[in-house]
């Protein structure tokens, strides 16, 4: 045991010593090299370097371009980002989240990529791929930063996952026919009323802080609450969403939940997942966002059979479609190598699929039914490249669909997409720059007061005026007369 | 010969201290048990000390699942460890040594320069672009021991107000006159009278680089080899974290939930991080307090 | 003639010196590189930090990033927090910091090193994990305050996580129980290095215990004592973020007693992830921190020279 220890000591020692010896060094020198910066759940897969070889076999003949990829975990992402931008490191294309993507522009980490027809002359396989007025949706302030990626814009909103044991408990009538059963709300309410009646010892309903939005038809512009428009952003007046009828009857509803004893009294504390709840068999019930494919992955985490409904539209709000845009920071060695390698991730497959699932037959194996999945012996604790981020990637629906799901299912999603109710400020992109101060006071009292009002613990009555006029005072009004203001602009540009 | 309120003080103090440690322990002995209970027990029942249904899966999870390296990351740890500790003590004293002199030409200066550190910095991103720009220290081992930790402020001050006190200049002087250089005074006279402080600046020194998460998580992005066991517990206690705030932003977010170790695998972790300086601490502790009395016995 | 003897002096004292500040130096190497080379960039504190431009070449705009810290309505609560917790944890932290390290040196036995060891255990436990430890005790349907402890005393079950005045005592305890065992081993090591013969001579003088502590150990304690709280005030401004943040849960009906500089710059700017602003809040409470230290220093330099910091 001694020894063991002593040995891994010193081959600890060794290995750090020998210093940053892993990156590999092209050895052609006209081949370019390119940054790749992404985010997964859990950081960089063990078998990362093998899956960018196996890349780089298709494009250093290909386009003369090898590719380094930078994998980090998702919570050390913006900090990462943040700082290897700011201090000038090489990073050719990287990945965003709507909230980094209107930073990052605002603050001129990112280039525009319709400088010197960089797209339209690198890109045409990109703009094949999403369709030019996609990609305008990307736009803030007129310059575009980044690009869509192909994936479920739309969200099914108002959607109820329930698990299949206790609907049966209560004699519901499932129609397994279709993968989303489409119901009211007052129905909803009824299957409530006969679980809590059927399982009294058990927790109705786990609400969580996103609960609303994804209950509401609210377009939360620059992707806060205030200032948001109603009704699916049926008309482009910015309106105050906690005196609307809806958030108060929402919370209301919530309310109600509460004192029926649908609520556990830990709701607001404990942050364990809502599937895990599910899971130990002290949830019933929980909210989620519609899209196809949403019953294979609710039952994979809840472990057990669930039955989604949906009470709402199927809904594309103004920052869905900027949700994980794609760009090219400044820090670029050179753009137009970024592009074109960019183009290649858009429209080639292999590589896509060697970007999602890894090394076939390594990681995956496709079966006759042309679905991936693990070979004999691998599963998602012991693969060496397994990381279910297909939909932030640039384009998805160029890889395998992963067992268990409809081999049609980038079919479903486009359908799914183009179907949806579309926000008349799709496309919008707030710029927060002159009310910074409003958001940070605004922003705190609302987390001072959300959770309680949100989850049913205060009623309503009182607790939504009272956040409300604080809000006010902290200059709600400014962030609203604001993104009117730019609102307006935009939309006379159109 | 213990008089009789003695006696009563003993007492006392010993009941005092009781109630201490088993308030210290308590809540560890409980992060402990509960990190062998079975997950869904603990999410449907709560925290028990009695839990209805036991499971070693947390620890099994840890040491199967390949996105762990729990065993390489002990090794970092213990490396890392020894080098600062090492490093930062025997720069922290002789520092501290220089600052203790009372006739230094300059002293009061330096004095300023060193607390003005305590209270200014230039913040995370100018302090990274310094070290990686300049220094280059990007995902490489200096970068695990050599920012922020290697040394600071309130370890030097600690340390030469001890020298201040606790070395009597009279000693010194009389060294100097025997012809002794400053180096052989240090390490032969003052060195051997400070034997608490130091002891317990390295243990300060060691908790603080045994603790550390923060360098790992700014400066280590490819190298995931060179994760501590602290940073790769964080990192997991901060993705858990970020889903539950971000899924609103992120509709996959629960995906990614149901990936990460839920709770009973992150009081293990915890249980993982401690167990080392659990096993150790006897042994630092049996040099420590010899040290201390070593040190304390002197006139 | 005294003129150049005393610059005679100086020279000769200087080069007694050279091997003194060669000592020095790594030390000092290390803070420059460390502490002073990334200074000049809090200069974006007051500018619009562009990264095309850069940290230097930014737009100056004066004042503009610290607004978001006075503007709000919660400007004095989150001060007042701040403040009043840290003056109550020199306090009490001290006190029982102290008190431990005066009755663990005094007992005898090897029970004391199982002690020791055991006080220090909290502190290596991350704040996250602890979060999760106190709510173990005070979760509202499964705690074992409200499942065990208050029904003894027929109390009905109390929502802690919606009720903020309860926080300032549990906020204290929490720090208390983690900086206790860590804390008295400062103490411990200066006891340890006092002189015996004081004690001694005490003793045939037929002092008690509590006498000699009275007279002896806390006059000697005293510029330990000074210096720890001296330094401890140019950190007012400064919360222990984690012990805030996630002690109590993050939960918003708890900001009226747990929200402090920290937790609010840090949630204010999550979203945001203005390097600009974030800098400007480091600076106001360093320069806070630094007119109360340089006050306090000055205090202490008049009553007792010796104890002062610089």
């Amino acid at each position: 045991m001694k020894k063991k220890v002593l040995a891994m000591l010193l081959t600890t020692a060794l290995a750090t010593s020998l210093g940053a010896g892993a990156i590999t060094a092209s050895a052609d020198e006209d081949v370019k090299k390119v940054i790749l910066s992404f985010y997964t759940w859990t950081g960089a897969p063990t078998d990362t370097e093998m899956v960018q070889e196996a890349m780089n076999e298709i494009t250093r003949e290909k386009l003369g371009i090898e590719v380094e990829l930078q994998i980090s975990d998702f919570a050390s992402y913006q900090q990462n980002m943040t700082l290897a931008l700011s201090a000038g490191e090489q990073i050719d294309i990287m990945a965003n989240l709507s909230s980094t993507y209107a930073n990052f522009a605002q603050q001129g980490y990112l280039m525009d990529l319709n400088e010197d027809d960089l797209l339209s002359t690198y890109g045409q396989g990109i703009i094949e791929a999403l369709g030019q007025e996609n990609i305008d949706a990307c736009e803030i302030g007129g310059v575009l930063y980044g690009l869509p990626n192909n994936r479920d814009w739309a969200q099914g909103r108002g959607c109820a996952a329930i698990a299949r044991q206790y609907l049966e408990g209560i004699g519901y009538e499932i129609d397994d026919s279709v993968e989303i059963m489409r119901i009211t709300l007052d129905e909803l309410n009824e299957i409530y009323e006969q679980l809590h009646e059927a399982y009294p010892d058990k927790e109705v309903y786990r609400p969580t802080t996103t609960s609303m939005n994804q209950f509401s038809n609210v377009d939360a512009l620059g992707g806060n609450v205030f200032g948001v428009l109603l009704n699916n952003g049926e008309s482009l007046t910015v309106e105050n969403l906690f005196t609307s009828d809806f958030y108060k009857e929402y919370c209301a509803r919530m309310y109600e939940y509460n004192q029926k004893g649908y609520i556990s009294q830990d709701a607001a504390t404990d942050t364990t997942a809502v599937g895990e709840l599910v899971k130990a068999g002290s949830v019933m019930t929980y909210t989620t966002g519609g899209k196809p494919g949403i019953k294979v992955q609710e039952t994979g985490l809840s472990g057990q059979d669930m039955v989604i409904f949906q009470t709402m539209d199927n809904y594309i709000s103004s920052t869905s479609l900027a949700g994980f845009p794609w760009a090219i920071p400044i820090n670029t060695e050179d753009a137009e190598v970024a592009m074109t390698y960019l183009n290649e991730l858009y429209t080639n497959a292999d590589l896509m699929n060697l970007l999602a699932w890894g090394i076939e037959g390594v990681h995956y194996v496709v079966n006759e039914d042309g679905l991936a999945t693990f070979p004999e012996g691998v599963d998602a604790t012991n693969s060496g490249y397994y990381h279910s981020m297909g939909w932030e990637l640039p384009n998805q629906f160029l890889t395998y669909v992963w067992e268990g799901n409809n081999p049609d299912l980038w079919e479903e999603m486009k359908e799914f997409n183009n179907s949806a109710v579309v926000s008349s400020a799709s496309g919008f992109t707030f710029n927060s720059e002159n009310v910074l101060n409003q958001i940070t006071a605004v922003q705190n009292i609302y987390n001072e007061y959300q959770a309680s009002i949100e989850l049913g613990f205060v009623d309503p009555e009182t607790a939504i005026p009272e956040m409300n006029d604080k809000m006010m005072a902290a200059g709600l009004q400014d962030i609203i007369d604001e993104k009117q203001a730019q609102l307006d602009e935009w939309a006379a540009t159109k | 010969m213990l008089t009789r309120e003695d006696k009563i003080f003993n007492v006392i103090g010993h009941i005092f201290m009781i109630l201490l440690t088993a308030m210290a322990l308590i809540p560890i002995i409980l992060m402990a048990i509960s990190s062998l209970t079975d997950n869904a027990s603990l999410i449907a029942n709560g925290y028990s000390f009695w839990p209805e249904k036991w499971s070693t899966y947390a620890y099994e999870w840890i040491f199967n699942s390949s996105s762990s390296m729990v065993f390489r990351a002990y090794g970092v740890s213990i490396v890392l460890t020894l080098v600062g500790t090492m490093c930062g003590l025997a720069m922290t004293t002789c520092l501290a040594y220089g600052l203790s002199k009372k006739d230094l030409p300059g002293r009061s200066v330096f004095n300023f320069l060193v607390f003005f550190t305590m209270l200014f910095n230039g913040g995370l991103v100018p302090t990274y672009i310094n070290y990686t720009s300049v220094f280059h220290i990007k995902d490489t081992f200096a970068a695990l021991v050599i920012p922020s930790l290697l040394m600071n402020a309130f370890n030097v001050m600690l340390m030469k107000s001890y020298f201040v006190t606790g070395v009597p200049d009279e000693i010194l002087e009389a060294a100097h006159m025997d012809g002794a250089n400053e180096f052989v005074t240090l390490v032969k006279i003052a060195l051997p009278l400070s034997k608490p402080i130091i002891a317990t600046v390295a243990m300060f020194i060691g908790i603080a680089y045994w603790n550390d998460w923060n360098n790992g998580y700014i400066y280590l992005v490819k190298r995931t080899d060179l994760y501590s066991i602290q940073n790769l517990l964080n990192r997991l206690m901060q993705n858990i974290q970020a889903l539950t705030q971000n899924a609103a932003a992120v509709s996959n977010a629960g995906e990614g939930l149901a990936q990460i170790p839920s709770a009973t695998v992150r009081m293990a972790m915890a249980v993982i991080g401690v167990l080392p300086i659990v096993i150790v601490y006897p042994f630092i502790q049996k040099n420590f307090v010899k040290g201390i009395t070593l040190g304390g016995v002197k006139g | 003639m005294g003129k150049t003897k005393k610059r005679h002096m100086t020279w000769k004292k200087f080069r007694r010196y050279i091997p003194i500040y060669i000592l020095m130096l790594p030390g000092l190497i290390y803070l420059f590189i460390n502490n002073y080379m990334p200074l000049p960039g809090l200069s974006v504190a007051f500018k619009q930090y562009n990264a095309k431009l850069g940290i230097y070449g930014s737009k100056w705009v004066g004042f503009k990033n610290f607004e978001y810290l006075f503007t709000t309505n919660d400007a004095f609560v989150i001060t007042r927090n701040t403040i009043c917790y840290n003056l109550a944890f020199i306090v009490v932290n001290t006190v029982m910091a102290i008190l431990v390290a005066i009755i663990l040196s005094e007992l005898t036995g090897k029970i004391k090193k199982f002690y020791q060891s055991a006080i220090l255990l909290p502190n290596l436990i991350s704040s996250v994990i602890i979060g999760y430890l106190v709510f173990a005790f005070f979760s509202v349907e499964n705690g074992f305050v409200n499942n065990k402890i208050l029904p003894i005393f027929g109390i009905d079950p109390i929502s802690w996580y919606t009720e903020p005045k309860y926080w300032p005592f549990i906020l204290v305890f929490v720090s208390a129980w983690k900086s206790v065992g860590y804390n008295c081993i400062i103490y411990l090591s200066t006891l340890m290095g006092f002189d015996r013969s004081y004690y001694e001579s005490a003793q045939i003088d037929g002092a008690t215990k509590l006498q000699q502590i009275r007279y002896i150990t806390l006059p000697l304690l005293r510029p330990t004592i000074i210096m720890l709280t001296l330094m401890a005030v140019g950190r007012i401004f400064y919360s222990d973020f984690g012990l805030f943040y996630q002690v109590p849960m993050n939960q918003g009906a708890l900001y009226s007693t747990t929200q402090t500089i920290d937790t609010y710059v840090y949630r204010g700017l999550l979203q945001l992830g203005n390097i600009s602003m974030s800098a400007a809040a480091g600076v106001y409470q360093s320069i806070v921190g630094f007119i109360l230290v340089l006050g306090a220093n000055l205090l202490v330099r008049k009553i007792d020279k010796d104890s002062a910091l610089f």
